[in-house]
């Protein structure tokens, strides 16, 4: 995973496990890795992984059993909402950049249609 | 919780001053990251620390024990300078090490040598520069202290090596010790280090944690260094 270096770490392993989870690379009721684990394998200090555990459970996303590890909840409907709380905020930073531009929404969207009739 | 409590220290040689009135207490289960171009302090710092080098003010504590060739015990120090006999094998420098300090863990030390892909039975000298760095590395971790220091070290290395130590190190941290790294390797470190505390001429200048420094700034650490040293 490439890490854009001037953001918290911690914010992009979540949208990463995010994403994982919603497209179910991450399956419900599965285990995640160990901090330490899953530290190594990104290459980041382990305080960072317990932070993104910690946060993810604070949003439901995960739960831990003690001395077990941290598991994605099994609650489908947590997951999708996951998977439309991401959508939404790609949809507002596409508007919002597409307003910094000064095109409105309406041609916005006849852009979209345009391009994704092309491919 | 703090373990080694820095205050007002100054070492002088001679008019210069290597270390000017630097004060800071170090936490367990933290990774800081000594950051400043050469001569700004960084390896005096660490020198003092273990006791090799006296203060010419100010006082240091680990564990409310002043600092002295006694508290080294609790303290595993990694030098830039390589200090293998060539002709020695691994096996050897480990039992010498394991003879040498009581917290040593021949265990430990097997565990980390096959982490950084290094042999037990060959000698010293037909090892290249990054294979040093990782016995170095290794030879330091297999302690059980709680305050683990390494003075540059992915200085001069290969990519491969570099990437040994730094997997490493991450394996090894834990809430029960202190790791203070110094490196000019900023942009393969930043990632690892928490806390990062940047010396000039001696002083501390400016201390950040880097998670809530990427937060509130948007910087990346390298960028950071620019804004500092202002160059």
């Amino acid at each position: 995973m490439e890490f854009k270096k001037n953001i918290p770490i911690y914010l992009q392993i979540m949208d990463k496990l995010k994403q994982d989870i919603s497209l179910k690379t991450l399956k419900p009721g599965e285990k995640l890795m160990s901090t330490r684990e899953l530290a190594v394998e990104l290459k980041v200090n382990p305080n960072t992984v317990s932070r993104v555990y910690k946060e993810l459970e604070l949003e439901n996303i995960v739960f831990t059993k003690r001395g077990m590890g941290t598991f994605v909840v099994e609650d489908e409907t947590i997951l999708e909402n996951i998977k439309k709380k991401m959508a939404n905020d790609i949809t507002v930073k596409f508007i919002c950049d597409m307003r910094d531009l000064n095109i409105s929404t309406d041609e916005a969207i006849k852009m979209l249609r345009e391009i994704e009739e092309e491919k | 919780m703090e373990n080694l409590i820095i205050n007002n220290l100054t070492k002088g040689y001679f008019k210069k001053k290597a270390l000017n009135n630097f004060s800071y207490s170090f936490k367990k289960g933290i990774v800081y990251g000594l950051i400043g171009p050469n001569g700004s302090g960084k390896t005096t710092l660490m020198k003092t620390i273990y006791g090799l080098v006296k203060p010419t003010k100010g006082t240091l504590s680990m564990n409310h024990n002043k600092i002295s060739y006694k508290t080294r015990k609790n303290i595993a120090f990694m030098p830039t300078e390589d200090v293998f006999m060539p002709n020695l094998m691994v096996s050897e420098i480990l039992k010498f090490y394991n003879n040498t300090f009581e917290d040593f863990s021949l265990e430990k030390s097997h565990k980390i040598l096959e982490n950084m892909k290094l042999p037990l039975d060959e000698k010293i000298e037909t090892f290249s520069t990054g294979m040093k760095m990782r016995l170095k590395v290794t030879l330091c971790l297999s302690r059980n202290v709680e305050l683990y220091m390494f003075d540059e070290p992915l200085n001069g290395i290969d990519v491969i090596s570099k990437d040994l130590i730094k997997n490493t190190i991450i394996s090894m941290t834990s809430e029960n010790s202190t790791i203070v790294i110094s490196s000019h390797a900023l942009n393969e470190m930043e990632l690892i280090l928490e806390q990062v505390l940047f010396l000039n001429e001696g002083s501390l200048i400016r201390n950040i944690n880097l998670e809530e420094f990427r937060d509130t700034e948007n910087k990346s650490l390298e960028s950071l260094y620019w804004e500092v040293y202002n160059v």
